[in-house]
Protein backbone atom coordinates (compact mmCIF):
# COMPACT_ATOMS: atom_id res chain seq x y z
CA UNK A 1 0.00 0.00 0.00
CA UNK A 2 1.51 3.31 -0.85
CA UNK A 3 2.28 6.35 1.43
CA UNK A 4 -0.03 9.11 1.41
CA UNK A 5 2.68 10.99 0.03
CA UNK A 6 3.66 8.16 -2.99
CA UNK A 7 0.13 8.79 -3.92
CA UNK A 8 0.12 11.74 -4.12
CA UNK A 9 3.10 11.91 -6.38
CA UNK A 10 1.84 9.14 -8.55
CA UNK A 11 -1.47 10.88 -8.97
CA UNK A 12 -0.07 14.31 -9.56
CA UNK A 13 2.01 12.61 -12.24
CA UNK A 14 -0.77 11.37 -13.98
CA UNK A 15 -2.81 14.59 -13.81
CA UNK A 16 -0.16 16.57 -15.65
CA UNK A 17 0.05 13.99 -18.57
CA UNK A 18 -3.43 13.39 -18.58
CA UNK A 19 -6.52 14.85 -20.80
CA UNK A 20 -8.90 15.84 -18.81
CA UNK A 21 -10.52 18.26 -21.17
CA UNK A 22 -13.63 16.28 -20.82
CA UNK A 23 -14.08 17.33 -17.34
CA UNK A 24 -13.21 21.23 -17.78
CA UNK A 25 -14.74 23.03 -14.73
CA UNK A 26 -15.75 19.49 -12.82
CA UNK A 27 -13.60 18.40 -9.85
CA UNK A 28 -11.96 14.90 -10.50
CA UNK A 29 -11.11 12.24 -8.08
CA UNK A 30 -8.03 10.05 -9.62
CA UNK A 31 -6.95 6.60 -7.47
CA UNK A 32 -4.00 4.59 -8.89
CA UNK A 33 -3.82 6.79 -12.22
CA UNK A 34 -7.20 6.58 -12.92
CA UNK A 35 -10.26 8.71 -13.02
CA UNK A 36 -12.64 7.21 -11.06
CA UNK A 37 -15.36 9.72 -10.65
CA UNK A 38 -15.78 13.60 -11.37
CA UNK A 39 -18.76 16.33 -10.21
CA UNK A 40 -19.29 19.79 -9.57
CA UNK A 41 -19.81 19.20 -5.70
CA UNK A 42 -16.75 18.58 -4.47
CA UNK A 43 -17.72 17.47 -0.56
CA UNK A 44 -20.40 15.06 -2.72
CA UNK A 45 -17.50 13.50 -4.80
CA UNK A 46 -15.27 13.28 -1.93
CA UNK A 47 -17.66 10.81 -0.30
CA UNK A 48 -18.65 8.75 -2.94
CA UNK A 49 -15.40 8.09 -3.80
CA UNK A 50 -14.53 7.09 -0.02
CA UNK A 51 -17.60 4.88 0.48
CA UNK A 52 -16.33 3.21 -3.22
CA UNK A 53 -12.58 2.80 -2.17
CA UNK A 54 -12.52 3.29 1.54
CA UNK A 55 -8.64 2.17 1.69
CA UNK A 56 -7.44 4.81 -1.16
CA UNK A 57 -6.13 7.82 -1.25
CA UNK A 58 -7.75 9.71 -3.91
CA UNK A 59 -6.10 12.78 -5.13
CA UNK A 60 -8.65 15.88 -5.71
CA UNK A 61 -8.26 18.18 -8.11
CA UNK A 62 -10.37 20.77 -10.37
CA UNK A 63 -9.92 19.58 -14.50
CA UNK A 64 -8.48 22.85 -16.38
CA UNK A 65 -11.13 24.59 -18.27
CA UNK A 66 -10.13 26.79 -21.35
CA UNK A 67 -9.87 30.12 -19.61
CA UNK A 68 -6.75 31.97 -18.91
CA UNK A 69 -5.82 32.66 -15.39
CA UNK A 70 -5.15 35.91 -14.32
CA UNK A 71 -4.63 36.23 -10.03
CA UNK B 1 16.33 20.15 0.89
CA UNK B 2 15.79 20.51 -2.85
CA UNK B 3 11.73 19.49 -4.13
CA UNK B 4 11.33 19.92 -7.91
CA UNK B 5 8.31 19.81 -9.82
CA UNK B 6 7.39 19.80 -13.78
CA UNK B 7 4.80 22.71 -14.80
CA UNK B 8 1.06 21.50 -15.58
CA UNK B 9 0.09 21.91 -18.87
CA UNK B 10 -3.35 23.64 -19.72
CA UNK B 11 -5.02 24.11 -22.99
CA UNK B 12 -6.56 27.58 -23.97
CA UNK B 13 -7.70 27.42 -26.82
CA UNK B 14 -5.00 26.07 -29.93
CA UNK B 15 -2.52 27.39 -27.44
CA UNK B 16 -0.81 25.22 -24.85
CA UNK B 17 0.74 26.87 -21.89
CA UNK B 18 2.04 25.96 -18.16
CA UNK B 19 1.41 26.40 -14.92
CA UNK B 20 3.26 26.63 -11.97
CA UNK B 21 1.58 24.27 -9.65
CA UNK B 22 2.51 21.46 -7.15
CA UNK B 23 0.61 18.33 -5.33
CA UNK B 24 -0.13 19.20 -1.70
CA UNK B 25 -1.43 17.57 0.94
CA UNK B 26 -4.11 20.17 3.11
CA UNK B 27 -5.11 19.13 6.47
CA UNK B 28 -7.52 19.76 9.58
CA UNK B 29 -8.08 17.76 12.44
CA UNK B 30 -8.66 14.23 10.70
CA UNK B 31 -9.94 15.46 7.68
CA UNK B 32 -7.49 15.90 4.51
CA UNK B 33 -7.24 16.43 0.74
CA UNK B 34 -4.75 15.39 -1.68
CA UNK B 35 -5.01 18.08 -4.42
CA UNK B 36 -3.05 20.81 -6.54
CA UNK B 37 -2.18 24.83 -5.67
CA UNK B 38 -0.75 27.42 -8.13
CA UNK B 39 1.88 29.12 -7.15
CA UNK B 40 1.38 33.27 -7.15
CA UNK B 41 4.09 35.57 -5.93
CA UNK B 42 1.72 38.18 -6.79
CA UNK B 43 -0.73 37.00 -4.21
CA UNK B 44 0.06 37.89 -0.15
CA UNK B 45 -1.78 35.32 1.21
CA UNK B 46 -2.69 31.37 0.28
CA UNK B 47 -6.60 31.11 -0.98
CA UNK B 48 -8.47 28.53 -0.12
CA UNK B 49 -11.97 27.69 -2.54
CA UNK B 50 -14.63 27.46 -0.30
CA UNK B 51 -15.13 24.11 -1.64
CA UNK B 52 -12.17 22.49 0.24
CA UNK B 53 -12.75 24.67 3.05
CA UNK B 54 -15.76 23.02 3.81
CA UNK B 55 -14.63 19.66 2.78
CA UNK B 56 -12.01 20.47 5.43
CA UNK B 57 -14.65 21.64 8.01
CA UNK B 58 -11.82 24.65 8.60
CA UNK B 59 -13.08 27.17 11.37
CA UNK B 60 -13.97 30.36 9.77
CA UNK B 61 -13.21 33.75 11.26
CA UNK B 62 -13.00 37.54 11.02
CA UNK B 63 -14.45 39.38 7.69
CA UNK B 64 -12.11 40.59 5.14
CA UNK B 65 -11.40 42.12 2.32
CA UNK B 66 -8.94 41.98 -0.38
CA UNK B 67 -7.91 43.61 -3.53
CA UNK B 68 -8.08 41.55 -6.92
CA UNK B 69 -8.50 41.54 -10.58
CA UNK B 70 -11.99 42.28 -11.21
CA UNK B 71 -12.67 44.01 -7.51
CA UNK B 72 -13.32 43.39 -3.82
CA UNK B 73 -13.79 39.27 -2.77
CA UNK B 74 -14.67 39.01 0.53
CA UNK B 75 -12.66 36.36 3.08
CA UNK B 76 -12.60 34.79 6.07
CA UNK B 77 -9.51 34.08 8.07
CA UNK B 78 -8.11 30.08 8.85
CA UNK B 79 -5.41 27.83 9.24
CA UNK B 80 -4.47 24.49 7.88
CA UNK B 81 -1.62 22.03 7.88
CA UNK B 82 0.03 21.67 4.48
CA UNK B 83 2.81 18.52 2.62
CA UNK B 84 4.23 19.41 -0.29
CA UNK B 85 6.13 16.30 -1.74
CA UNK B 86 7.93 15.47 -4.49
CA UNK B 87 7.94 11.58 -3.86
CA UNK B 88 11.18 12.12 -2.74
CA UNK B 89 11.33 14.64 0.22
CA UNK B 90 8.32 15.43 1.98
CA UNK B 91 7.66 18.83 3.77
CA UNK B 92 5.03 19.73 6.27
CA UNK B 93 4.06 23.10 7.22
CA UNK B 94 2.32 22.94 10.92
CA UNK B 95 -0.70 25.54 11.52
CA UNK B 96 0.09 28.18 8.69
CA UNK B 97 -2.71 30.80 8.04
CA UNK B 98 -5.18 30.77 5.02
CA UNK B 99 -7.30 33.11 3.84
CA UNK B 100 -10.62 30.90 2.87
CA UNK B 101 -12.47 33.30 -0.40
CA UNK B 102 -16.14 32.93 0.42
CA UNK B 103 -17.18 33.72 -3.04
CA UNK B 104 -17.79 30.61 -5.41
CA UNK B 105 -15.87 32.14 -8.32
CA UNK B 106 -12.37 30.62 -8.13
CA UNK B 107 -12.01 27.17 -7.06
CA UNK B 108 -8.19 27.24 -7.57
CA UNK B 109 -5.22 26.60 -4.28
CA UNK B 110 -3.48 30.05 -4.95
CA UNK B 111 -0.08 29.57 -2.95
CA UNK B 112 0.60 33.19 -2.37
CA UNK B 113 3.87 33.99 -0.44
CA UNK B 114 2.58 34.56 3.05
CA UNK B 115 3.77 32.01 5.01
CA UNK B 116 5.08 29.60 2.24
CA UNK B 117 7.55 31.90 0.27
CA UNK B 118 9.48 32.22 3.41
CA UNK B 119 9.69 29.16 4.13
CA UNK B 120 10.75 28.01 0.45
CA UNK B 121 13.05 29.72 -1.83
CA UNK B 122 11.52 29.24 -5.13
CA UNK B 123 12.79 29.02 -8.45
CA UNK B 124 10.62 29.32 -11.56
CA UNK B 125 12.57 27.52 -14.46
CA UNK B 126 9.97 29.23 -17.06
CA UNK B 127 12.00 27.97 -20.19
CA UNK B 128 12.22 23.98 -18.73
CA UNK B 129 8.78 24.29 -17.08
CA UNK B 130 10.14 23.06 -14.00
CA UNK B 131 9.95 24.73 -10.45
CA UNK B 132 12.62 24.17 -7.90
CA UNK B 133 11.46 24.78 -3.69
CA UNK B 134 14.89 24.97 -1.68
CA UNK B 135 13.94 24.93 1.74
CA UNK B 136 14.77 28.62 3.44
CA UNK B 137 17.27 28.87 6.13
CA UNK B 138 16.44 30.57 9.01
CA UNK B 139 18.41 33.62 10.22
Amino acid sequence: MPTLTESLDENFNFFIKEDLHSFKGEWVAIINKNVIDSGDDLKALAERVKNRYPKEEPFIVRAPTEKALIL
Amino acid sequence: MKLSFRYTPARIGNHQIFRPMIPLILRKDDRHISTVGILDSGSDFILIPKDIAEYLNLELQGDEEAEAIGGTINTKKSSIGLTVSDGKNNIYLHNIPVEVLIQESLKEVIIGRIPFFTEFDILFRENSHRIELLRARRR
